[in-house]
């Protein structure tokens, strides 16, 4: 994640968007609270840095997943 | 004389294959054990009593001409209901999902192939969202060993009907810990296989890239008879891989030596209750003991796994329940919707960017930790056993999701696979588990190592004690 990119949405924004994209209508409560919780999801992922530019969604995970499969078949 | 409803799965199918006994005493047995726990437990949503004892006739009847299905023929099992099951409604704990299915879930029909009957479906969280047991809808599943407190969730009447031996196994699913979480909190096995080792086809979603099916029993070796008739490539799943499944049973008597066991001193790690910190340090020594070799090893944090894994976990979730949230927000029970609408608002690159971290984050893993040890030894929970009624208070605050999900998390976003076996019991009655995590496919390691400690143990033998009434 480069380090220029904006936090996680705003209570505000959270509740336009609930508004505008789901016809849903959240109270400034409810609203905060979804908020918070983005927030602090933002944080921890922040927290496990940067990731190179050419890496896919999902390929590399399975791969490594496959690639293991003899070593966790095999006993040491 | 042994109570048939006592009898191990193992037992039950090898006595059945014997003629030692027939499956429909069998399936009596574990009906009235049933009868016996449901207003206690409220861990059946539904109880076919009729077609249970119908299904065991026929069984003895092919057992009777020679023509037995399977390794678990005529055993009397109940699941999570989550797996469709043609012409059934499968609630999903829901009042929502309210149709009959028009197919069979993968692991259903594999059981059904290996001969094993259903009597009945299992409680659990309303749309597997949620880890204490509570559902708005059917009534919150209680703990047999005490009736006032929390099972775990999502798989909480896989975890109740096991525990309280109604049944000798049962399939639950995990996303975060549904299986291993009640596992623990009922005291039994619950193995969360690698991602990839089991078909989900038929399986309702709670989130697409963490889910996994897995088995709940009283001992590693049935847990590894039920693996056994579920793993496996699936054409109806591309996720299922085409790999070969081992023999389970064949490698649970494996001895140890060689094997090591990493036991992780980070600060988040350690900061346990008391005395379920005893009991894991007692079930490290059990392990050593079995030739395991322990190595302390610091492991990289876990928090960016937890966080990853929400991320996912809550987009995709919206994803799947988006269209209901907005057209039938009422009929979601308290705090359900809630944790699924958060989903909605995680921007389209925090998801994409949790998957693409996903594989550089097991890299990691794989390097730094399971370079250097074959199974991780780890708590499932860092305290006592909570009571429904301060689960249900405490659910809205972050510090529950924390402390339910921190050490079940981390692992699902891995993709490793996870066993919970139960490590004894607190000063207050209850039972508690440790969690053995290893590489990827390496479910035959997991329970071999928990068949061993069993075997030494003998936890798995105490049962909570039949209700007078």
């Amino acid at each position: 994640m480069s380090q220029d990119r904006p936090g996680a949405p705003s209570a505000a924004s959270v509740k336009a968007m609930a508004s505008e994209l789901y016809g849903l209508s959240l109270d400034d409560a409810r609203a905060a609270a979804i908020a918070g919780e983005l927030g602090r999801f933002e944080a921890g992922v922040a927290a496990a840095g940067p990731v190179a530019a050419d890496v896919a969604p999902g390929a590399l995970f399975r791969q490594l997943l496959l690639a293991h499969e003899n070593q966790g078949a095999r006993r040491a | 004389m042994t109570d048939l409803a006592d009898l191990t799965l193992a037992a039950a199918a090898d006595g059945i294959r014997q003629r030692k006994f027939s499956s429909w005493e069998l399936t009596q047995a574990c009906l009235a054990r049933v009868h016996a726990w449901q207003k206690h437990t409220n861990a059946f949503l539904a109880i076919d009593h009729g077609g249970a004892l119908k299904a065991s006739a026929r069984a003895d009847a092919l057992a009777a001409h020679g023509a037995a299905a399977g390794l678990l023929h005529g055993v009397p099992l109940a699941h999570k209901d989550i797996f469709a099951r043609a012409n059934t409604i499968v609630t999903n704990g829901s009042k929502i999902t309210d149709r009959p299915c028009s197919e069979t879930a993968t692991v259903l029909a594999r059981l059904d192939a290996a001969g094993a009957i259903e009597i009945g479906a299992l409680n659990l969280v309303e749309f597997a969202a949620g880890a204490t047991g509570h559902n708005a809808h059917f009534g919150e599943c209680r703990n047999p060993w005490n009736t006032a407190c929390v099972t775990g969730g999502s798989s909480s009447g896989s975890a109740a009907a096991v525990a309280a031996r109604m049944v000798p196994g049962a399939l639950g699913t995990d996303t975060g810990g549904s299986v291993r979480l009640p596992a623990h909190f009922c005291g039994i096995v619950g193995l969360r296989p690698t991602y990839g080792r089991v078909s989900r086809h038929g399986v309702f979603p709670r989130a697409w890239s963490l889910d996994t099916v897995g088995p709940m029993a009283r001992t590693a070796e049935d847990a590894a008879l039920l693996l056994q008739a579920i793993a496996g490539a699936d054409p109806l799943d591309s996720t299922a891989e085409n790999l070969p499944v081992p023999d389970y049973r064949a490698a649970l008597q494996q001895p140890l030596a060689g094997i090591r066991i990493g036991v992780p001193k980070n600060r988040c790690y350690v900061e346990l209750d008391a005395g379920i910190a005893a009991l894991l340090e007692a079930s490290r020594a059990e392990l050593a003991k079995a030739g395991a070799t322990l190595v302390e090893i610091e492991t990289p944090d876990p928090q960016p796994l937890t966080a990853s894994a929400v991320v996912v976990g809550r987009a995709e979730g919206a994803a799947i329940h988006g269209d209901w949230i907005a057209s039938r927000p009422g009929d979601y029970g308290p705090g359900i919707r809630e944790a699924l609408e958060v989903g909605l608002f995680v921007p389209a690159t925090r998801y994409i960017d949790a998957l693409r971290r996903r594989g550089m984050l097991l890299k990691q893993w794989l390097d730094e930790v399971w370079g250097k040890v074959e199974l991780l030894h780890l708590p499932a929970f860092a305290r006592p056993t909570p009571t429904l009624e301060k689960a249900a208070a405490d659910a809205a605050s972050p510090d529950a999701s924390d402390l339910f999900g921190r050490f079940t998390w981390p692992f699902a976003f891995l993709g490793l696979p996870s066993l919970v076996a139960p490590m004894g019991f607190l000063a207050d009655g209850m039972p508690a588990g440790m969690q053995l995590v290893g590489r990827p496919f390496s479910e035959a390691l997991l329970l071999n190592a928990a068949h061993l400690y069993q075997r030494a143990t003998g936890w798995h033998e105490k049962a909570p004690p039949l209700p007078s009434s």
